[in-house]
C-alpha cells in the first residue's frame, strides 16, 4: 500500500493535514526549481565576494554597513513571527491558535539561520569568524547578539520540536516514508494520557520561557546601533522599537505565509476567514504602536534639534533619502491601517495586501535606519551614495529564495497545521471553554444564603 | 522521557547553529592573503644620505632613509638653512619616482613609427655611437646651428655644462626654462639688477601678496612655510590678493578676492592712497627714485611722473569698480601698508603671465619702492653671488651667448623670424616632455616627427620620449651626482649637493656623465674646454673651491646658524677643519654649503644703473608695454582705457567664463611623471582625486545648470579639455579654476582621468616679456 | 607613564599635505587609485579637511588636519567583538591585523571618521616593494585600519634609550607626520609632563578638541587660528 493510499484511506482532518506529505503537484517542483536556482546563484555571489574581497559591494567610506546589515535585522525580525506570537497565543489560551502555531513557529526556525549568516557575509574576514569565541570581548553588542541569537534559535527549534512530537509518532505509525526519520524524531513516543500530561506541562514552560529569550533578541539588534554615538542610532528608544518592529514584521509575514498555504493546500477549512480577521486586528494594534513609536523617535530628534542628528534627519524627512522615507510610512502606516481599520477588509486578501506592504516598508525602515546616518557622520564628510551593487542584491534574492525553499521542503516532510492539536481541540475545547466562561459568571447566592 | 526529548532536539539546535559559523569557516579555502610581514619586524641598521630635491625650483635639502642599504623614505634634511627640514609633498614622494614601475631599464632606440611603443634595447656604446655619428656629421657639413637642445630644468652644473658643450660644438640653439616670473625684467629695467627679487618674509610684518602662491608652487614655499613657524607674539600679518579661494588664500591672515587680471590696478589704488595720505618714504623717494616727479628727457619731451600718473588714473572709486575690491577694503590695505614697519609686496608668474601684466608688475614694485622697503630688512632685497668658479669653458675666446628668452616647453618649436636658423637635425630633449607641457601639443608632434633624430635622456617613457629615436635614460635625482642653489628669492646664497642617494637600479647614465662622454668621443676643440670625465668631479671641485674662499659654512643647526649671522656681521669667520677637503667633507654630510650673512649697506642691492637711482616705470618699460598691448591708459598703465567695469559687466556671450589655471602644490610641472602617492591627495579645497576638475561657484552652476560631478568640456576659441565639475564657493563667479598636471600618463601606476587647460590657452607669447599668455583665456562650459 | 598627545595648530598649517604624504610613506599605506578614489575608498590615516565657510566674496575657511584622535575614552574600542583594537596603557589605540574579523562596527563607532577598511587587496608594484617600510607590517584585505601614532617609532625609540640606560627624551619619539610639517604646526609628546612643548599647548587657551562634547576625550588638540 502507498503512503498516498494509506492517507486518502483516513478521515478528515489527518487526511488533509497529511496529504502535502505524500503528494507533489508539478507547480510545486516548479517554484522549487526556482527557488533554488536562485538560491544558487546567491551562493555564486558569495563566493565571488570572498574572491574580490568586499570591495565587490557598494560600501564605502563612511557608508560601512549597507544591504547585509539591513538584511541581517529584517530576517532576524521576520522570525519574531513564529514563536513568540504562538507563544503569545498559548500562554493566553487563544483557541483560535490551534491551526496557526505550527506554520509560524516554522518561520522562526527556518528563517534564523538565514538573518544569523547575514553579518557572516558582510565580514571582512569571515575566516577568522571563530575569534568571536577565541578572543570574545564581553563588551561588544556584537558579542551579546551571538549570544542570543544563539539562544533563540535553540529554544525555538525545541518549542517547534516537542509540540510536533505526537504528530511525527502518528505519522510512524502510519509507517509513512521515509520510515527512519520519523521513527528517530519520534523518539519512542507512545500516546497516553499520562504522556500527553508531560507533554503539554512541558509546553506550558517552553511558552513561557521563549518570550523573555525572543524580546533580548531583537532588543540587542537594536543595541547594536544605539549603543554608538551616530546621530539617530544613539537613542533609549531603540530597543523596544526594534522588537515591537520585528514582531510587526512577524505577524506580516505569518499572515502571507498563512494565505499561501492555505491556496497551494488547500486548507480553506482550516486556516478561516475569522483566522485572518483575528490576526488583523494584531496587525492593526501593531501598525498604531509602529506609528506611536516611529513619530515619539523622530518628534524627539527635531525637537532636541542637535546639528548633526538634524543633518541625517532632514535627509530623510526632505532630504536624499525623502523617497525611501515616505514610502515606508505610507507601507508601514497608511495602507495596513486603512485596510486593517475595517472588518469588510480584514479578510483574506485584505491582510494579504496590508502584510505585504507592511514587510516591504519594514525592510524600508531598517535601510532607512542604517543608510541615511552612515552618510552623515559627524563633522559631516563629502556627500555622498550608496548604491547597492550586484553582488549584494544577488545575495539578498538568494537569501530569500533559500528561506522560502526550505520552508517550502518542511512542508513536506512535517505536517504543517497540528494534527492533534486541532483533534484535542475538537474533543475538549468546547468543553473547556463553556467551563473557563463558566467560571467568569457571578455565583449563585441562593446557595449562599442556605 | 522530558529528559531524552530536550537533549536530542538540543544537538539539533545547536548543529544548525553551527551551519552559519561553519559556512564563514569553509571560507578559510578562498584566496585570502595572509599578512607580508608579520608583527615579527627586526629593526633594520638605518643610515641617512643628504641630498638636495629637484622636484621644483625651491631645492630644499632632503635626507634619504636607508634601511639595511635599502632606500624606503624622504625626510627633511634638518640642516637645510632655508627648508630646515620642512618638506612639501612632492618631495615625499619623490622616493615613487626613484621605484616607479614605468622606468626605463636601459638605453632604447625606436623601431616603429614616431609616437608608437615599438621600441627595442640598445647597447650604450652603439647608441652614443649613433648620436657622436650624427653630431660628427652635421658639424662637418658646416650644420652645426642645426642641432638644438630642449631642456626643461638644468640646475647647477648641469646648465653649465650644457652651455659648455653647445659653445664648443657651435649652436646656439638651447632653450632653457628658468621659471622666469618677469620679476627679474622689473629689476633689470628699474634698478639695474639683473636677478629676481629676494625675500626676507620672517622680518616683515605685512606681507602683501598679488597672486603669488607663496604656499602652492612659489619659486620658495619653504620661505613662505618657514615665515608660518613662529611664536603668535610676532605675527606677520599675510594679506592674499587672488582670483580664487587658493591653498595660500586660506593658509594668509586675510584673504581680498580680486577680478582677474586686475592686481596692477588694485596696486594703482594704494599708491594713490598712499601718496594722498603722504605715507611714501620722502626721503628716499627725492634722494634715490626718478620717474616719480615729472621729467623732461634730453628732446625735450615732458613725460608724467608716477606721482601724478597715479593722482589721475589711481581713484578708489574707479579702481574698486574694476578690482570689485570695495573702497573700504581698499583704504585700509592702503593704510595698513603705507604704515607697516616692514611691509612687502609679493608678485609673480599669476601677475606677469598676462599680455600686458609688465604694466601690473611695475605697479606693484612701485609699491615697495615708495615705501623705500629696497635692501631693508624684511623688503625686497638681493641674494648675494655666490663664490663659485666661473663657466666651464673660460678658456674660450668668444663665447656664443645663448637664447635664454624662450620657456622650454611652452614655446618650442620656435619661430625664427625669416627663418633664419636651417632646419633641426638633431634635437636633445632633457628634462622636457614638450608635447606634453606645450599649449600646441599637435604641432609639437609633428615638429619632433620631422626632425631626423630626436634624442631623449628621460628616464620615463614620457609622451615626447616616444617621439625620440633614442632614448638614454637618465639617472633620477636620487641616483646622480649635481649640485643646486637655491631660488634667488632666498636672500642669502645656498648651495646644496645633489649626492646619490643608491646605487642606480636600471642600467641608466647621468647625463651630464654622457655630454661629457660625447664631447670626448668627438674630440678635438669640441672637448678642448672639458677636463672632466664626470659630474661628479664638476661638483667637487666646485665644492672645494667654495671651501677656499673662506666664507660661510657647511650646514648647521638653526640655532648655529643664529651665531653664525653675528659673527660673520662682525667680520669674523672659523676655520671649518683643518683643511679644504675636510670643510668639503662637511659639506657633503651635512649636505651643502650657505652663507647667512647679509649686508644691507651694500647700494648695489638698490640699483646698479649709471645714476645709483632707481626707477618707477623706467621709459624702457613704458615703450615695452605699448609695444605689447594696447587699450591702456596712458599706453603702458595696467588698467584699461575705457571706464571702470561694473560689477555686473555683461559677459561676452560665446565664452562667458574666465579661465583660471592654477599649479596644485602635490602635481610637479608639465609632465614630470605622476606620483600616485600625490594623485590620492589632490586638491585639498575641493577634495577627490585622480582627476582633472573644474572649480565652479554655486551660483554660477545654477546659472550654468550644473551639478557637482558632471563631466564638462571647458571650450574656448584655442581649443578644449575634459574636467569634472566641483561646485566649490571659493570659486568667483563667472570664473572657472582648473589645475594643471593631471593630462600626463603614468606608465604602470594607475592613471588618471586628467585633461590639460593648456589645450584651452593661447600659445602666443606676450612680446614685452616673452613670457606666456595664460591667464586671459575665456571658455565655456558643455556638459559631456 | 606617559600619555602621548599630538597639538596641531591651525594657525600655522598651510594645508599643503606633506603630513599626508608623509604618513602614507612611513606606514606603507597603499595606494588605492582612480577606482577607489571615485568609490570613496581611499585610505588615509592623516587627512587634512578644509572647512569653509560663507558665499563668495565673503568666506572663510581653515584646513583642519585629522589624524585618529587617540581618545582617552574611544568608543571604538569597546565595540570590537574580538579586541582586535584597543587603547594601550599610554593612550595609544592600536590596531592588531591578524585578528580584525572586518566587521567595521568600529569605525561606525567613531565619531570622527578616521578608521579605513581594506575593501581589496592592498597591492604594490612589485618595483616598490623594495622601498616599503620594514618597520611596518602590511595590511591583508579585509581588515579596519588607522593612525596607530606611528607605534612603531615608539618602540625604536623605546630600544635605543634601554641600550643607553636612560629614560625616553622629548622629541625623541616624534611620529612622521610631526616630523614632515614643513610650518612646524603638529607638535607630539607626553600631554602628562607638564615640561614638554605639547603639554604646555594643550593648555593654551586657544586649544580646543573636535566633538568634546561626546566626552570621549580625544588626545589630538587644535590650536584656534588667531587674527
Ligand atoms: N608644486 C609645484 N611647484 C612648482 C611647479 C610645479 O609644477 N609644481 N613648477 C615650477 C615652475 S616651472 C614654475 S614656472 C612656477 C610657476 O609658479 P606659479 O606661477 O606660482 O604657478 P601657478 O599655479 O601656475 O600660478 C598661477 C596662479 O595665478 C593665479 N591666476 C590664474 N589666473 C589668473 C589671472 O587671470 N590673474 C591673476 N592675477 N592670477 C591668476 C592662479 O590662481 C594661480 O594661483 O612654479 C614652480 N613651482
Ligand atoms: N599642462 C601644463 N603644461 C605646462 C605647465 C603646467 O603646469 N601644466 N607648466 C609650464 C611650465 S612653467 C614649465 S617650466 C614647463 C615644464 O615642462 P617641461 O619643461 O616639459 O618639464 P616637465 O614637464 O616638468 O618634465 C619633463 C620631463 O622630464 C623628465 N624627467 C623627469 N625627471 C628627470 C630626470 O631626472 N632627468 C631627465 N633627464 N629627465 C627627467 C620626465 O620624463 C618629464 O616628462 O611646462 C609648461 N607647460
Ligand atoms: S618645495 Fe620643491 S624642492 Fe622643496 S620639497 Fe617640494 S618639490 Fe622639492
Ligand atoms: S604638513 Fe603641516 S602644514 Fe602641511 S598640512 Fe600637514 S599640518 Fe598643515
Ligand atoms: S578617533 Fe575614532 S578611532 Fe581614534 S580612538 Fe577615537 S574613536 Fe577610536
Ligand atoms: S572591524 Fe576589526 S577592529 Fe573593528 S570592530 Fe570589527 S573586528 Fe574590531
Ligand atoms: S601619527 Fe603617524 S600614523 Fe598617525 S597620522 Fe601621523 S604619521 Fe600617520
Ligand atoms: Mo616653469
Amino acid at each position: 500500500m502507498t503512503d498516498l493510499e494509506i492517507v486518502s484511506r483516513l478521515e478528515q482532518d489527518e487526511r488533509v493535514l497529511l496529504m502535502p506529505l505524500v503528494r507533489t503537484t508539478k507547480t510545486f517542483w516548479r517554484w522549487a526549481a526556482l527557488m533554488a536556482a536562485v538560491t544558487v546563484w546567491g551562493a555564486f555571489a558569495y563566493a565571488y565576494q570572498l574572491k574580490t574581497g568586499l570591495g565587490a559591494t557598494g560600501l564605502n567610506t563612511p557608508e560601512y554597513w549597507g544591504i547585509y546589515i539591513i538584511c541581517f535585522v529584517f530576517f532576524i525580525g521576520i522570525s519574531h513571527a513564529g514563536t513568540l506570537i504562538s507563544a503569545i497565543l498559548r500562554v493566553a489560551h487563544a483557541e483560535w491558535r490551534r491551526s496557526i502555531t505550527r506554520s509560524a513557529e516554522f518561520i522562526t526556525v527556518l528563517v534564523i539561520g538565514f538573518g544569523a549568516v547575514q553579518p557572516i557575509i558582510d565580514l571582512g574576514r569571515p575566516d577568522r569568524v571563530l575569534n568571536v569565541f577565541l578572543h570574545a570581548q564581553p563588551f561588544s553588542p556584537l558579542l551579546w547578539d551571538v549570544m542570543s541569537i544563539g539562544l533563540y534559535f535553540t529554544a525555538s527549534s525545541i518549542y517547534l520540536y516537542v509540540p510536533m512530537i505526537p504528530d511525527l509518532a502518528r505519522i510512524r505509525d502510519l509507517g509513512l516514508h521515509p520510515r527512519p526519520l520519523y521513527w528517530f524524531l519520534a523518539i519512542g513516543y507512545r500516546d497516553s494520557p499520562q504522556a500527553r500530561h508531560t507533554l503539554e506541562r512541558m509546553i506550558s514552560i517552553l511558552a513561557v520561557m521563549v518570550i523573555p529569550i525572543a524580546v533580548s533578541v531583537h532588543t540587542v539588534i537594536g543595541w547594536i546601533f544605539a549603543l554608538t554615538l551616530r546621530p539617530m542610532w544613539h537613542s533609549a528608544i531603540f530597543g523596544p522599537y526594534f522588537v515591537m518592529g520585528a514582531i510587526f514584521s512577524g505577524i506580516a509575514a505569518l499572515i502571507i505565509a498563512m494565505a499561501i498555504l492555505r491556496r497551494v493546500y488547500r486548507l480553506e477549512a482550516y486556516f478561516k476567514d475569522v483566522h485572518f480577521n483575528h490576526m488583523g486586528v494584531l496587525l492593526f494594534v501593531m501598525t498604531v504602536l509602529w506609528f506611536y513609536f516611529t513619530f515619539a523617535e523622530h518628534l524627539t530628534v527635531w525637537y532636541g534639534g542637535e546639528e548633526a542628528e538634524l543633518a541625517t534627519l532632514n535627509s530623510k524627512l526632505t532630504g536624499a533619502f525623502a523617497f525611501p522615507f515616505w514610502l515606508m510610512v505610507a507601507f508601514c502606516f497608511v495602507v495596513p491601517f486603512a485596510l486593517m481599520a475595517r472588518r469588510a477588509t480584514r479578510n483574506v486578501t485584505g491582510t494579504v495586501v496590508a502584510s505585504v506592504a507592511v514587510v516591504i516598508g519594514m525592510w524600508l525602515e531598517r535601510f532607512n535606519i542604517v543608510v541615511p546616518t552612515s552618510l552623515h557622520p559627524r563633522g559631516g564628510m563629502s556627500a555622498l551614495h550608496y548604491v547597492p551593487s550586484w553582488v549584494e542584491l544577488s545575495i539578498m534574492a538568494g537569501t530569500l529564495s533559500g528561506f522560502i525553499l526550505v520552508y517550502m521542503v518542511a512542508t513536506k516532510f512535517f505536517p504543517i497545521i497540528s494534527i492533534w492539536e486541532i483533534q484535542e481541540g475538537r474533543e475538549k475545547s468546547i468543553a473547556e471553554v463553556s467551563a473557563r466562561v463558566a467560571g467568569y459568571l457571578p455565583d449563585d447566592l441562593v446557595t449562599v444564603e442556605r | 522521557m522530558t529528559v531524552a526529548i530536550s537533549r536530542r532536539s538540543f544537538l539539533v539546535g545547536t548543529a544548525g547553529a553551527g551551519v552559519g559559523f561553519g559556512l564563514g569557516a569553509l571560507s578559510h579555502q578562498f584566496p585570502f592573503a595572509p599578512p607580508e610581514f608579520g608583527p615579527d619586524w627586526r629593526p633594520g641598521v638605518e643610515s641617512f644620505v643628504p641630498s638636495t630635491c629637484l622636484l621644483c625650483p625651491a631645492h630644499c635639502g632632503i635626507r634619504a632613509r636607508l634601511v639595511d642599504g635599502a632606500f624606503t623614505r624622504i625626510d627633511g634634511n634638518p640642516l637645510h638653512p632655508v627648508s630646515q627640514g620642512g618638506l612639501c609633498p612632492k618631495g615625499r614622494a619623490g622616493i615613487q619616482l626613484a621605484y616607479h614601475p614605468g622606468r626605463l631599464k636601459g638605453p632604447v632606440q625606436r623601431v616603429g613609427p614616431p609616437g608608437s611603443d615599438a621600441f627595442e634595447p640598445i647597447t650604450w656604446d652603439a647608441a652614443l655611437d649613433r648620436v657622436v655619428a650624427a653630431l660628427r656629421a652635421a658639424r662637418e657639413a658646416g650644420q652645426a646651428q642645426s642641432v638644438e637642445w630642449l631642456v626643461g630644468n638644468a640646475d647647477g652644473v648641469m646648465g653649465d655644462l650644457l652651455t659648455a658643450f653647445c659653445r664648443a660644438y657651435g649652436t646656439d640653439r638651447i632653450t632653457v626654462d628658468d621659471y622666469r616670473d618677469g620679476s627679474a625684467e622689473v629689476m633689470r629695467l628699474s634698478q639695474g639688477i639683473d636677478a629676481a627679487p629676494a625675500y626676507d618674509l620672517q622680518s616683515s610684518d605685512l606681507i602683501l601678496s598679488f597672486g603669488a602662491g607663496l604656499s602652492e608652487a612659489w619659486w620658495a614655499s619653504p620661505l613662505a612655510a618657514r615665515a608660518r613657524d613662529r611664536d603668535p607674539g610676532r605675527a606677520a600679518r599675510w594679506v592674499q590678493i587672488d582670483v580664487r579661494l587658493s591653498r595660500t588664500a586660506v593658509a594668509a591672515d586675510q584673504w581680498i578676492p580680486i577680478r582677474p587680471g586686475t592686481h596692477g590696478a588694485l596696486a594703482l589704488g594704494l599708491a594713490y592712497l598712499i601718496a594722498k595720505e603722504g605715507l611714501y618714504d620722502a626721503d628716499v623717494i627725492s634722494q634715490r627714485v626718478s620717474g616719480w616727479e615729472d621729467w623732461t628727457d634730453e628732446s625735450g619731451v615732458t613725460h608724467a611722473g608716477f606721482r601724478s600718473l597715479v593722482l589721475r588714473h589711481g581713484r578708489p572709486d574707479d579702481v574698486s569698480g574694476r578690482t570689485g575690491v570695495p573702497v573700504s577694503q581698499l583704504t585700509a590695505l592702503a593704510k595698513a601698508f603705507g604704515t607697516a614697519r616692514s611691509p612687502v609686496a609679493i608678485w609673480d608668474h599669476a601677475v606677469s603671465w598676462r599680455r600686458g601684466g609688465l604694466a601690473d608688475a611695475f605697479a606693484i614694485h612701485a609699491l615697495n619702492v615708495m615705501r623705500g622697503r629696497l635692501n631693508r630688512p624684511g623688503g625686497v632685497l638681493v641674494q648675494a653671488p655666490m663664490p663659485l668658479p666661473g663657466p666651464l669653458d673660460t678658456a674660450r675666446a668668444t663665447p656664443l651667448d645663448l637664447s635664454d628668452c624662450d620657456l622650454t616647453a611652452t614655446t618650442w618649436p620656435v619661430e625664427r623670424a625669416g627663418g633664419a636658423a636651417s632646419p633641426t637635425t638633431v634635437l636633445f630633449l632633457y628634462q622636457s616632455n614638450p608635447i606634453a607641457s606645450s599649449p600646441k601639443s599637435e604641432r609639437v608632434r609633428e615638429a619632433l616627427s620631422r626632425v631626423p633624430l630626436v634624442v631623449s635622456f628621460s628616464p620615463f617613457f614620457d609622451e615626447s620620449a616616444r617621439y625620440a629615436d633614442l632614448i638614454l635614460p637618465d639617472h633620477t635625482y636620487l641616483e646622480r651626482w649635481q649640485d643646486a642653489a637655491a631660488p634667488q628669492a632666498v636672500p642669502f646664497p645656498v648651495w646644496g649637493i645633489v649626492q646619490p642617494v643608491i646605487r642606480p637600479l636600471h642600467d641608466t647614465r647621468a647625463t651630464g656623465d654622457v655630454i661629457l662622454n660625447v664631447a670626448a668621443r668627438l674630440g678635438g676643440d669640441v672637448n678642448a674646454w672639458s677636463r672632466w670625465k664626470t659630474v661628479e668631479e664638476i661638483v667637487t671641485e666646485r665644492g672645494m673651491a667654495l671651501a677656499r674662499a673662506q666664507r660661510g659654512s657647511a650646514f648647521v643647526e638653526p640655532f648655529r646658524q643664529g651665531e653664525l649671522r653675528e659673527l660673520e656681521s662682525r667680520g669674523w669667520w672659523l676655520q671649518h677643519g683643518e683643511s679644504a677637503e675636510q670643510y668639503w667633507q662637511m659639506m657633503r654630510e651635512a649636505g651643502g654649503w650657505f652663507d647667512p650673512i647679509y649686508d644691507y649697506h651694500d647700494r648695489s642691492a638698490v640699483s646698479q644703473l649709471a645714476d645709483g637711482r632707481v626707477w618707477i616705470f623706467p621709459r624702457e618699460a613704458r615703450d615695452r608695454i605699448r609695444s605689447s598691448a594696447d587699450g591702456l591708459a596712458e599706453g603702458f598703465l595696467p588698467i584699461t582705457e575705457e571706464a571702470a567695469t561694473s560689477p555686473a559687466r555683461p559677459a561676452p556671450a560665446e565664452f562667458p567664463l574666465q579661465l583660471v589655471p592654477f599649479r596644485v602644490l602635490t602635481l610637479a610641472s608639465g609632465g614630470t611623471p605622476l606620483m600616485p602617492w600625490l594623485l590620492e591627495h589632490l586638491g585639498v579645497l575641493t577634495g577627490g582625486g585622480w582627476e582633472t576638475w573644474a572649480e565652479v561657484n554655486p551660483e554660477t552652476a545654477r546659472e550654468l545648470g550644473l551639478q557637482g560631478g558632471e563631466r564638462v568640456r571647458v571650450e574656448s576659441a584655442q581649443g578644449a579639455f575634459d574636467a569634472t565639475v566641483r561646485v566649490f564657493p571659493g570659486a568667483q563667479p563667472g570664473v572657472v579654476n582648473v589645475p594643471y598636471g593631471l593630462h600626463t600618463r603614468v606608465e604602470g601606476w594607475g592613471s588618471p582621468r586628467g585633461g590639460n587647460p593648456l589645450a584651452a590657452i593661447g600659445a602666443q607669447p606676450d612680446p614685452a616679456t616673452g613670457l606666456p599668455d595664460w591667464y586671459s583665456t575665456r571658455v565655456r562650459l558643455v556638459r559631456i | 607613564m606617559p600619555r602621548w598627545g599630538m597639538v596641531i595648530d591651525l594657525d600655522k598649517c598651510n594645508g599643503c599635505q606633506a603630513c599626508e604624504v608623509a604618513c602614507r610613506s612611513e606606514n606603507n599605506v597603499a595606494v588605492g587609485g582612480p577606482q577607489a578614489a571615485r568609490e570613496n575608498r581611499t585610505i588615509s590615516w592623516m587627512q587634512v579637511h578644509t572647512e569653509v565657510e560663507g558665499e563668495w566674496p565673503a568666506i572663510r575657511a581653515r584646513f583642519v588636519p585629522q589624524p585618529c584622535m587617540h581618545c582617552d575614552r574611544p568608543p571604538c574600542t569597546l565595540v570590537c567583538p574580538v579586541e582586535a583594537t584597543s587603547r594601550d596603557r599610554e593612550g595609544i589605540v592600536s590596531q592588531i591585523y591578524a585578528r580584525c574579523i572586518g566587521c567595521r562596527y568600529c569605525a561606525n563607532a567613531c565619531p570622527y571618521t578616521v578608521k579605513f577598511f581594506n575593501w581589496y587587496k592592498p597591492s604594490y608594484p612589485d618595483s616598490v616593494v623594495p622601498g616599503l617600510n620594514p618597520d611596518v607590517s602590511m595590511r591583508p584585505v579585509g581588515v579596519i585600519e588607522k593612525c596607530t601614532f606611528c607605534h612603531h617609532r615608539l618602540q625604536k625609540a623605546r630600544d635605543v634609550a634601554r641600550a643607553e640606560k636612560r629614560p625616553l627624551r622629548e622629541g625623541e619619539y616624534s611620529p612622521a607626520c610631526a616630523d614632515s610639517c614643513p610650518t612646524g604646526a603638529i607638535v607630539f609628546g607626553d600631554l602628562d609632563d607638564a615640561g614638554q612643548r605639547v603639554a604646555q599647548l594643550a593648555r593654551d587657551p586657544r586649544a580646543f578638541r573636535l566633538h568634546e562634547d561626546l566626552g570621549t576625550q580625544p588626545k589630538v588638540y587644535y590650536l584656534a587660528e588667531q587674527d
